[in-house]
């Protein structure tokens, strides 16, 4: 690691610590209007009352948990299907200078569930997708999924906070809400930005060049720098290229590489704040906060070191991997050289715990144990800092396990922000926290014994174990980074990763908003002498140890036969 | 219920579609094309009123054949189609300990059954039992392995057997349209290009250095040179 990589990770945390607080606080009252005016209202209420009237929505009133579940499920089934719709039917619409063809079925579904989900998953790669398919398929979906995230989260702190209340707000308002007031603005200043370090935005055809030795070339178009700034900024990661954040187009320079990362973190990290705000509780949100930063770091501080330093076994093959003024040098396979290995290594892991999944670097040429932090990254189930909202909810899920272990280890009925935590949102906490594990490793185990799944493998032995089980962790997860040597556009890949990708999205939510459903009918119980405070240190390092066990007893076995074995077998040393 | 839950869900997709899709990405072209047409157009550069392709894209320096045209800077290897085919951005996706990328029998390369004379970590090109093998019955290894790469890139660029080569050189980039290398793989470059152009070497490295594109800010990537810029300035140098 340089000096200029660590005064890069200054600006970058620095960066976070300044937009925490102002962007949260900003949320706090787009969720919650009893907080204040947020700024631009009147911009912003000009634009939403039109929708809210073309859509007969009484911005008003509210809805019971069950009601906004369902919501949630008729917006997603309605626009997955258009979506597919969209895919299959490309040639024949508009704005598709390339004159690329209908996709097929299997890749069309996968597709279309990976975007819906907010996993952006990319089975497919250049020369695919038409312009209109990009910028209106598939960036609607980086927009909604998003929001829909976001959504679940503001339901389930209102069910935290509200007292005896039978509803958790409005899934329509707080869908638009998020879309019109937070994702927009913010996107918009951002495709500027990315678009002043070179960032594409046009709608030509690829245009064929003569090149300076004079071979040809054909130069891609497109309108990318809108579709990158939301990719980034609501946690999406579908490239529009099939390299992605690699793509000189889609990240030209350090500056925007940098601009990328912030924005793949602004708002999950933000999210804390504006859950302090809302719970009146700002302490209790800097805990979470802590948390999430602590193990953000924590593995950024793995991978970047790891792969700067490099790879023993590119040595032995006649390969200068040492950092000098002249090279980055590290593990450079893989890897872009303006970024250099410092670069990818903070893009990595950002990209792995935020539910983002775009990529600057290939992850399957990472070293073992830094594609390996980067699976454990997201096997965390996201919550580091997470997904726009699906972060939040995901730590506070992780919080209420914390409160009832505490609970248990004194004999009390255990309380989170006053409200007791009793039997039925336990049994939800438990079938939140024991999905994936199901999941993830039941799929990849009946992988390992399908011909032709393991045929899809690029590379053998404990690295094609590893290649397998990120395609399925990054499917539930909904993060969509792929160890890409994994031939994924078969129709087994295809379908039992969008059947992950739908149980991995939806059912949590599911959970989540039924414990919130059932948290807002409660009383709330002043603490007492004996109430386990949750907005201390104590409580963040129990929140912290509590993470670190429970996914390290899931996946431990998994991981020391992938990542560990690979890196032990090929002398990478300690 | 239901129905009516579909209906808000048609008609919100449809105003969000408008507004998120439509109005959103037609602002943001608007602005790139008024204020950052160069870049939002693909940052291309012209050579005599010509577009030769994109600063930002790198391009392969070779002949029909495939060999590296020595008078030119060569960029990094490129996984993109036949190489630095814009069409078709890609990554190795190698393992770390694939040995299509490092080689066979690191540990013990003298038991290499396919090891040869100049690389002792062969990896034989062709399948099981119908290896290829070059006219002197050696086997045909493959081009791709670090090993191999390094031993064709002191071949090109005269340096001594063994010695390290920038590890850039050696490896393909994650996009396969990495337009840049490292300051000291263009310096390792720069006799064998001033030689292939007649000119004096000093001349050559101070290009090399007044190229450099130095860390934005200070801190942020790393220093790189633009192959495609370079080769551009090598040739304007010998047009004056």
């Amino acid at each position: 690691m340089t000096t200029a990589g660590w005064v890069e990770l200054a600006i970058l945390i620095a960066a976070l610590a300044v937009t925490t607080p102002l962007l949260g606080a900003y949320m706090a009252k787009v969720y919650d209007p009893t907080l204040g005016r947020p700024r631009g209202d009147r911009v912003f209420s000009a634009i939403e009352r039109p929708i809210y009237r073309i859509c007969r929505i009484d911005p008003e009133s509210e809805q019971r948990w069950s009601t906004y579940a369902l919501s949630l499920l008729a917006f997603s089934l309605v626009s997955v299907l258009i979506l597919y719709a969209q895919l299959r039917l490309q040639g024949h619409l508009l704005l598709n200078p390339d004159r690329y063809k209908g996709i097929e079925p299997k890749l069309s579904f996968n597709t279309a569930v990976s975007f819906l989900t907010n996993t952006n998953w990319q089975a497919y790669g250049d020369g695919v997708m038409s312009q209109l398919s990009q910028m209106t398929g598939l960036a609607f979906h980086n927009f909604v999924s998003a929001a829909a995230g976001a959504a679940v989260a503001v339901a389930f702190i209102r069910g935290l906070i509200r007292r005896t209340a039978g509803t958790l707000g409005n899934f329509w308002v707080d869908l638009i809400r998020t879309c019109v007031r937070i994702l927009l603005p913010l996107a918009f200043v951002a495709a500027i930005v990315l678009m002043s370090q070179g960032v594409i935005d046009n709608f030509h055809g690829a245009r064929p060049v003569t090149t300076v030795a004079g071979q040809t070339q054909t130069i891609p178009g497109g309108p990318l720098a809108s579709q990158e700034a939301i990719k980034e900024g609501g946690q999406n990661g579908g490239g529009f290229f099939g390299t992605n954040s690699a793509h000189p187009f889609e990240n030209p320079n350090g500056v925007s590489n940098l601009v990328e990362i912030w924005l793949m973190l602004a708002i999950p990290f933000a999210f804390t704040y504006t859950f302090g705000k809302m719970a009146r509780n700002q302490k209790q949100g800097w805990v979470v906060f802590a948390t999430m930063f602590a193990l953000w770091l924590g593995m950024l501080l793995v991978i970047a070191p790891l792969e700067a330093r490099g790879s023993p076994l590119l040595t032995i093959g006649g390969a200068d991997q040492r950092t000098t003024s002249l090279q980055a040098g590290g593990n450079m396979e893989g890897k872009e050289t303006r970024f250099g290995p410092v670069g990818c290594g903070y893009f990595a892991a950002s990209t792995t715990s935020t539910s983002d999944g775009a990529v600057n670097c290939q992850h399957d040429s990472l070293t073992p144990i830094g594609g390996g932090t980067a699976l454990v990254n997201m096997m965390y189930g996201e919550i580091s800092p997470g997904g726009t909202g699906s972060g939040l909810f995901g730590m506070l899920i992780f919080a209420l396990l914390a409160v009832f272990i505490a609970g248990l280890m004194v004999g009390r009925t255990p309380e989170f922000l006053g409200k007791k935590i009793q039997g039925p949102e336990m049994k939800l906490v438990v079938l939140y926290l024991l999905l994936p594990a199901i999941l993830i490793l039941g799929f990849a185990g009946a992988a390992m014994l399908v011909h032709s799944a393991l045929n899809s493998r690029l590379n053998t032995g404990p690295h094609g174990l590893s290649e397998i089980v990120y395609a399925y962790t990054e499917a539930f997860n909904n993060n969509g980074s792929a160890f890409g040597g994994l031939t994924a556009n078969t129709a087994w890949y295809d379908t039992t990763l969008g059947i992950v990708m739908l149980a991995g999205r939806f059912l949590p939510m599911i959970a989540v908003l039924a414990i919130g459903g059932s948290l807002g009918r409660k009383k709330v119980v002043p603490a007492t002498a004996g109430t386990f405070p949750t907005a201390t240190p104590l409580f963040g390092g129990l929140l912290f140890g509590v993470v670190i066990i429970v996914v390290g007893l899931t996946y431990f076995p998994v991981v020391a036969l992938g990542p560990a074995v690979e890196h032990l077998a090929g002398h990478f040393g300690l | 219920m239901l129905r009516r839950q579909l209906v808000t869900g048609l008609l919100v997709t449809a105003c969000l579609l408008v507004l998120l899709c439509g109005v959103f990405p037609l602002a943001v072209w608007g602005v790139g094309q008024l204020a950052f047409n160069h870049q939002a157009n693909g940052s291309l550069v012209k050579v005599h009123g010509k577009t030769v392709g994109s600063s930002l894209i790198g391009q392969s320096f070779t002949d029909n054949a495939g060999n590296a045209l020595p008078q030119f800077f060569q960029p990094r290897p490129s996984a993109a189609g036949k190489g630095y085919d814009a069409g078709a951005s890609a990554g190795s996706n190698l393992g770390p300990s694939n040995p299509n990328l490092i080689g066979n029998n690191l540990d013990d390369p003298q038991n290499n059954p396919y090891r040869t004379p100049s690389d002792p970590y062969c990896v034989p090109v062709g399948a099981d039992g119908g290896y290829q093998k070059n006219p002197d019955g050696t086997y045909a290894c493959n081009p791709n392995t670090v090993p191999e790469r390094s031993i064709a890139y002191r071949q090109l660029n005269g340096l001594a057997a063994g010695s390290p080569v920038p590890v850039d050189a050696v490896t393909a980039s994650g996009s396969g349209l990495d337009p840049d290398i490292s300051v000291a793989n263009a310096l390792d470059q720069a006799g064998r290009v001033a030689q292939a152009r007649h000119l004096p070497p000093a001349q050559v490295v101070d290009l090399i250095h007044r190229r450099i594109d130095h860390r934005a800010w200070g801190v942020l990537g790393e220093d790189t040179v633009n192959v495609v810029d370079l080769n551009i300035a090598l040739d304007r140098l010998g047009d004056a």
